[in-house]
């Protein structure tokens, strides 16, 4: 049992840095160790490729990772939260509720807290009040698909209100946000990253201080109860620290289809385990792993095809819905 | 020591109500009545999970209803009538959430929590499946799982809805003998609601009657025979 969980374990990890090295040094443009080391250590004036590094390589690769973990986390917490292995953060539309709040600020241009921050603090909102929303449909709805409708309604009523905005912004607007819309992890500057890795590293933390009601909530709500779990408190924890995943990765990639979804399967078929403990750090492992070679991918076709990352999680991961649909729903 | 004070047992309406009642610790109970007559909502009221519609319940003088929430698993545990198995969740993980209300925030099982789920999986002889996962397991023995489990949670009130529902003659027989072994043996105060009544005869158990003509509970502290339980039940 144990056995297995360390070497699935030890396995992703060595491959995430395997892919993770390919993701920095093999490009278009090939990068070397000392431009790596160049980008943290060295202050002077940088060479071309030292900059590449600094400012385009290394976000993207964490931007990769984060949003890959994070999202796996994300829809792990969902699953586990609503009982049904369909669940994911943008199936259930909490995507949405962060497209909607992120529309509303930059296409008119109104605004919660500064400039950086708004996007991310909107985005993050946003989420809050989508995943509520599910939340208490969840309670009168006992259908896994249901809430799924649900979710998809909800996306499909930001769709519509996203696409109102969009024709009564301006033009430079309007397509600052439809290249956000395709999701991407460019959009990252290194002076970025500490702020985004504080987010991260927080809601991995939370997620970790979670696992006593999420190894509760898998005996179903009533048990858990019966079993002294707080259930009001434990949703609303489990609701924000999703929200906070989501909404900063959607922030800054933009909404990011499927990985939620699929990781957290894959995961636990692999684990086979109900222990969160193992399902968290496999998830942010087994997550990291599947964006970051998502993007090398989509790097090493840029020359041939232009892939929004958007569009290629969606490739793999819609078929993966209709595959878990057939075998474990029906 | 549970005692119900005029207990009027319902959601919205009064099933029926229980008057000057006590069940002690030591015992075992069962609990008869006719489909629809509120058996499963007693039980339900005695965890909170449904709230009373009137009167009282004391658990050794103690209003239950005023009881922090917290404490309530440590002192009553509760069996639903049927578990269907979770994929991926071994029988042993199972069993020791039995242990969450005595764990940390964490849910760090310590060695006296692992040796707990250990025996009472011994003393209900499914320990040799303590690695497989409970979705595929038979009925009995998830049935035992799920007993195990409500066991290593140490409360002094067990309340079971129908565990032999799903049972062959033969494993029914077994759980029910065990059942009132551990009433005895680890003094604890059992109520089981069941069809079985033959069971109640055989074993000799004190019998809680729903009476339906009264919409009253009554104990029958040693029915002599069926014919006294169903009279009272129909």
């Amino acid at each position: 049992m144990k056995y297995r969980i360390h070497l699935f374990l030890l396995f992703a990890a060595f491959a995430l840095v395997l892919i993770s090295l390919l993701h920095l040094f093999v490009g278009q443009i090939p990068l070397s160790f000392s431009d790596f080391f160049a980008a943290f250590f060295k202050n002077s004036p940088l060479s071309t490729n030292e900059l590449l590094m600094r400012e385009f390589r290394i976000p993207r690769l964490i931007m990769a990772i984060v949003g890959g973990g994070g999202l796996a986390l994300a829809g792990m917490l969902m699953q586990t939260l609503f009982n049904n292995p369909l669940a994911g953060p943008y199936v259930l539309g909490i995507n949405s509720g962060s497209s909607l709040l992120v529309a509303l600020s930059t296409l008119t241009g109104f605004t919660f807290l500064g400039s950086q921050l708004n996007i991310v603090f909107a985005a993050i909102v946003g989420a809050f009040i989508f995943g509520m929303i599910i939340l208490l449909f969840s309670l009168s709805v006992k259908s896994h698909i249901s809430l799924l409708l649900i979710g998809l309604m909800l996306g499909s009523f930001t769709f519509a209100v996203v696409s109102i905005l969009e024709l009564s912004a301006a033009a430079e607007q309007f397509k600052s946000f439809a290249v956000w819309g395709m999701g991407s992890l460019q959009q990252v500057e290194m002076s970025q990253v500490p702020l985004i890795l504080l987010f991260f590293f927080g809601s991995v933390l939370s997620s970790f201080l979670l696992i006593k009601p999420l190894n509760m909530l898998v005996l179903g709500e009533d048990s858990a109860v019966m079993l002294g779990l707080s259930l009001r408190k434990t949703r609303i924890l489990i609701i924000s620290v999703t929200a906070l995943f989501t909404g900063l990765i959607t922030a800054y990639c933009g909404p990011i289809a499927f990985v939620g979804l699929a990781v957290p399967n894959i995961t636990k078929l692999l684990f086979r385990t109900q222990q969160h403990a193992w399902l968290i750090g496999g998830n942010l492992i087994i997550g990291a792993l599947f964006l970051v070679s998502c993007d090398v991918l989509i790097q090493y076709l840029e020359e041939t095809i232009h892939l929004p990352l958007n569009a290629l999680t969606s490739i793999i991961g819609a078929p993966f819905v209709i595959f878990i649909l057939i075998k474990k729903v029906r | 020591m549970i005692c119900f004070k005029n207990t009027h047992v319902g959601y919205k309406t009064s099933l029926f109500e229980i008057n000057d009642v006590c069940l002690y610790t030591g015992k075992m109970y069962l609990l008869a009545g006719k489909n629809g007559t509120g058996k499963t909502t007693l039980l339900k009221s005695l965890v909170r999970s449904i709230p009373l519609h009137g009167g009282r319940i004391e658990l050794n003088g103690n209003d239950l209803h005023q009881l922090e929430k917290r404490m309530l698993p440590q002192l009553v545990a509760f069996v639903e009538s049927r578990f269907n198995g979770i994929p991926f969740l071994t029988l042993k993980d199972y069993v020791s959430l039995g242990r969450s209300p005595h764990t940390n925030a964490f849910g760090r099982l310590k060695e006296s929590d692992t040796q707990k789920t250990l025996e009472v999986m011994r003393l209900l002889n499914i320990s040799d499946y303590q690695d497989k996962f409970t979705d595929e397991l038979s009925d009995g023995i998830r049935q035992l799982g799920a007993i195990a489990r409500a066991l290593v949670q140490e409360a002094p009130i067990l309340l079971l809805d129908e565990p032999t529902a799903f049972l062959d003659f033969e494993n029914k027989d077994l759980l029910m003998k065990t059942l009132k072994e551990i009433a005895v043996s680890q003094n604890k105060c059992i109520i089981c609601s069941s069809h079985d009544l033959d069971l109640s005869i055989e074993l000799a158990l004190s019998t809680l009657a729903v009476s339906s003509k009264e919409n009253k509970l009554v104990l029958l502290e040693s029915p002599q025979n069926k014919q006294e339980i169903i009279g009272l039940i129909c």
